[in-house]
């Protein structure tokens, strides 16, 4: 018997293969982003398939119940996000400051 | 040679006004229109020596950066900063340049009391925060009034890109001990409240925290 919760991951993650091969199809992600994403919903769906598979894991770490394990393993999964974002953000923002100050300088208007 | 460095975001109403009176008492105007929508540059062009353009917008504190970096190519031997909007009055520059001749650092000091009632608030806050946490006796740690030898401008050079600007360079100048003083400076409010937010506010306070707590 598939639970509530199971059938709702599983959903999710179907969902959400079609929604990153959208945007992959959009030129918003390239290849190696499509691979990894897919791949990330693809055992997010198999979790919800056989809840047993990670039990194991739940079991080594002292967890009491599967539920704890996702909400622990997705704050986790939400800080390495944020913190990856922040570097692409800070790496972005550098470049723009040189861009623009190289624009700046070839276009300035100097009265002779 | 003297060097004023004017940032200009849609100023295209003041602007010209105020290079014209800066000319005067400084031998190169330099502007940096900060990726204006209005017609900033083409007013910064009729009347500046040097205009710099920012092809975005990218903040006071990386406009003024562009200008300081400009003025030192050019050979300045002191920059004055100031304001396009009209709430700095350029007839003042004499007096800040004649502060440097006691200190390397001038801030033109605005007086609180003559200032609409949320703008006091703030200015009385921030500054007196900025006095605990940096041990400076500071009038007015938000004024962009100011003048600067171009010999220390890398030692208070600054990373803030938008407002807190004013605050970092005078929290590095307090923590290299640069030679500073103060001038009185007037206090004009044309339109009330255009620039600085309460969450500006909120921001350089988080930020003055952060610069005393992380030095680096
Ligand atoms: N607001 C704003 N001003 C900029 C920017 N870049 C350069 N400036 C210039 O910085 C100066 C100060 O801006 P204001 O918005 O008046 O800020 P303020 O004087 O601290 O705030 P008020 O007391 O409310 O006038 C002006 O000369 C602007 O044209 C920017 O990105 N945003
Ligand atoms: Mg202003």
């Amino acid at each position: 018997m598939v639970s509530g919760i199971q059938a709702a991951v599983m959903i999710f993650a179907v969902v959400m293969v079609f929604i990153t091969y959208n945007y992959y199809r959009r030129n918003h992600l390239d290849k190696k982003d499509l691979v990894l994403w897919t791949a990330a919903w693809a055992v997010l769906f198999l979790a919800g398939l056989f809840p047993q598979s990670i039990s194991f894991l739940v079991q080594s770490l002292h967890i009491e119940r599967g539920m704890d394990f996702f909400t622990i393993a997705g704050f986790i999964f939400l800080l390495l996000v944020v913190f990856y974002l922040y570097s692409i953000v800070f790496r972005m923002q550098k470049k723009i400051e040189r861009i623009v100050l190289a624009v700046a300088g070839k276009k300035a208007y100097r009265k002779r | 040679m003297i060097a004023a460095v004017i940032p200009a975001y849609n100023e295209s109403k003041r602007l010209g006004d105020v290079i014209k009176k800066t000319k005067k008492f400084v031998n190169r105007v330099i502007v940096v229109d900060d990726g204006s929508k209005d017609n900033t540059f083409d007013v910064a062009k009729k009347n500046a020596d040097i205009v710099l353009r920012n092809v975005v917008n990218m903040g006071k504190g990386f406009a003024l950066k562009a200008g300081f970096e400009e003025a030192v190519r050019e050979r300045a031997d002191a920059i004055v900063m100031l304001d396009a909007d009209g709430q700095h009055d350029p007839a003042e520059i004499p007096k800040l340049l004649a502060g440097l001749k006691k200190s390397d650092f001038v801030v033109g000091v605005r007086d609180f009391s003559k200032m609409p009632f949320r703008a006091r608030f703030a200015n009385n806050i921030l500054t007196l925060i900025f006095r605990v946490l940096f041990f400076m006796n500071a009038g007015d740690s938000q004024s962009g009034f100011r003048a600067v030898k171009t010999r220390i401008y890398s030692r208070i050079k600054w990373k803030s890109n938008s407002y807190g600007v004013e605050t970092e360079m005078l929290a590095n100048a307090a923590k290299k001990k640069i030679a500073y003083s103060e001038v009185p400076i007037k206090t004009i409010y044309h339109e009330i409240y255009k620039g600085t937010g309460v969450t500006d506010g909120i921001k350089i306070l988080l930020l003055m925290i952060r610069w005393r707590l992380f030095p680096w």
